[in-house]
């Protein structure tokens, strides 16, 4: 892939704790085209969110290299680079919903003033009207984590990662906020690497998956989800649809290899 | 909204915009009358109390010297009003003074050990250990070496009331969420940026919750300090109501001093709830 955005060629990354040498990721190769919407999938412990921190510059690797718009750009370099969404929403309690949403503008050098009226021009689209002025304690689990969303996409990254968003959220709502999201996706377009250990989600919303497997962690299939865009909600019951999964899922049993199910 | 992703950069000016114009309310009538639900209930309370004690007197006829009626102690406050408004002024100074010292000297501390190790290890088990020095016995050398002036008062109630903040200002940087910090990070921010968006914020609870314990020892202390040495304010009054087996007055200058204890608490809760008020909102029940 040569026009990849952001890309990782043969990543490593070996933590030593109290004498224990742990291999979290191993020879990882994943790249992510401008504005494709790329899904990592894995059992716990497959070294996903090392991988984040990796591509956020909150760690270092071990080996193996990061390109960001095809140059090598590793650790502090890649900090304000990438957009970062983990699996807590991280809501600061003490500022309004507005304020929490402006955070990476604030960071960034726009006024409050102006970063105010950007963010409220997306309040909307993000379903969070008329929560401007609450504070996050007021907010359910769904709300919080679009306004982390939305604190993600203002800070105006072309390649956001997500991870794990709707984890903490029960199904019903968990479906509704996937196809909202992918609304917003295709209306602009980001560059998105998303994990997820759901194998319905990576498919729904992905142009590609990268499925993982446990410690040490690499890529053991890579599937690229052909199903045209706009993906209706029903297309998760389709017969493409339920062929990949059963791909997917017998990866996923396989990679689970030696290990006990979990 | 239909577009590029550029759509999210064009600022545009809505209607929205304008509700941020209005400044929420915080003191309005709800909130009063919330206030005031709150606070009727300790003061039927007392009052119940106080009609038991005058019914008591009364009935035992005790002798005033023991034990003053509720009203004998009112008649004196009303009569000694000028003495008592004198002497509680030099009181409110000493803790006032201290008590800032003792706040500012607390935070600062709190901050250095927080972020430097070596200050922290080689610093903090003194601090723990001054405060196993008894006050009592510091005391007096402070009236040696200050006189009857304001300085041993002012170091007493410093002395006493800045322990609760350090270790309050310690406990709070401290346990700032390493995730938030994280985030941070990775929308580029500097330290600085992250001391005062995350770290300070998170640490300001924390903070008040010392301040208060330190404002309620501040009041000790200012009356301490001037029994081992002064010749004015409420604990030297009290000292010589004592003297004169003065009782009805000496009861009179303690009720000066615990409702001065009282306000002086409560004005630290007050600006808790200006400086932060998420956090009192969430205390009040999730709201």
């Amino acid at each position: 892939m040569g026009s990849a955005k952001l890309e990782a060629r043969g990543l490593g990354k070996r933590f030593k704790t109290r004498g224990q040498v742990v291999d979290a990721l191993s020879g990882v190769d994943l790249a992510l085209g401008d504005r494709e919407f790329v899904s990592v999938i894995g059992p716990s412990g497959c070294g996903k969110s090392t991988l984040f921190n990796i591509f956020a510059g909150l760690e270092t690797p071990t080996s193996g290299d990061v390109l960001l718009d095809g140059r090598p750009t590793v650790g502090a370099d890649l900090l304000g680079r990438v957009g970062y969404m983990p699996q807590q929403d991280l809501l600061m309690p003490w500022r309004t919903i507005l304020d929490n949403t402006i955070l990476g503008l604030e960071v960034g050098g726009v006024s409050k003033k102006e970063a105010r009226e950007r963010a409220l021009e997306l309040f909307p689209l993000f379903g969070l009207s008329g929560f401007e002025k609450r504070y996050p304690d007021d907010l359910s689990g769904g709300m919080r984590q679009r306004a982390a969303l939305l604190r993600t996409f203002l800070a105006g990254r072309e390649v956001i990662l997500l991870d794990e968003p709707f984890g903490a959220l029960d199904s019903l709502t968990r479906a509704a906020m996937q196809q909202w999201l992918l609304g917003i996706w295709e209306e602009h377009r980001k560059t998105i690497l998303f994990v997820t250990h759901d194998v319905d989600e990576a498919l729904y919303l992905s142009d590609r998956v990268y499925a993982m497997s446990k410690r040490p962690g690499r890529v053991t299939q890579i599937l690229d989800v052909a199903i045209p865009r706009p993906r209706a909600y029903d297309v998760i019951t389709s017969q493409p649809f339920i062929e990949m999964k059963q791909i997917l899922l017998e990866q996923l049993r396989l990679s689970h290899g030696s290990g006990k199910a979990a | 909204m239909s577009g590029t992703e550029r759509e999210i950069a064009v600022p545009v000016a809505n209607g929205a915009a304008t509700a941020l114009a209005t400044d929420d309310r915080r003191f309005t009538r709800r909130t009063l009358r919330r206030w005031v639900k709150t606070i009727t209930p300790p003061l039927l309370f007392a009052v119940f109390v106080l009609f038991l004690w005058e019914v008591f007197v009364w009935v035992t006829a005790i002798n005033a010297l023991l034990l003053p009626a509720p009203t004998q102690i009112a008649i004196s406050l009303a009569e000694n009003a000028g003495l008592f408004a004198r002497n509680a002024v030099i009181t409110l100074g000493e803790i006032l003074i201290g008590f800032a010292l003792g706040a500012f000297v607390g935070i600062a501390l709190g901050i250095l050990l927080s972020y430097s190790r070596i200050f922290e290890r080689s610093v903090y088990p003194w601090l723990v250990a001054s405060q196993m020095v008894p006050i009592v016995a510091v005391a007096p050398i402070l009236v040696v070496w200050f006189g009857f002036t304001l300085v041993p008062k002012v170091l007493v109630v410093a002395l006493i009331s800045f322990f609760p903040v350090v270790v309050n200002t310690v406990d709070g940087l401290q346990s700032v969420d390493r995730q938030m910090i994280n985030l941070m990070r990775t929308l580029g921010a500097s330290q600085v940026k992250i001391m005062r968006a995350v770290r300070i914020p998170w640490a300001m609870p924390f903070v008040f919750s010392g301040l208060k314990i330190a404002m309620a020892l501040a009041v000790v202390g200012a009356v301490f300090g001037e029994w081992v040495g002064s010749n004015a304010g409420l604990g030297y009054l009290m000292l010589a109501f004592n003297n004169q087996l003065a009782t009805t007055d000496l009861f009179a200058a303690v009720i000066v001093l615990s409702a001065m204890g009282i306000a002086l608490f409560f004005l630290v809760g007050g600006v808790e709830r200006l400086v932060i008020p998420w956090h009192h909102d969430k205390r009040q029940g999730g709201r």
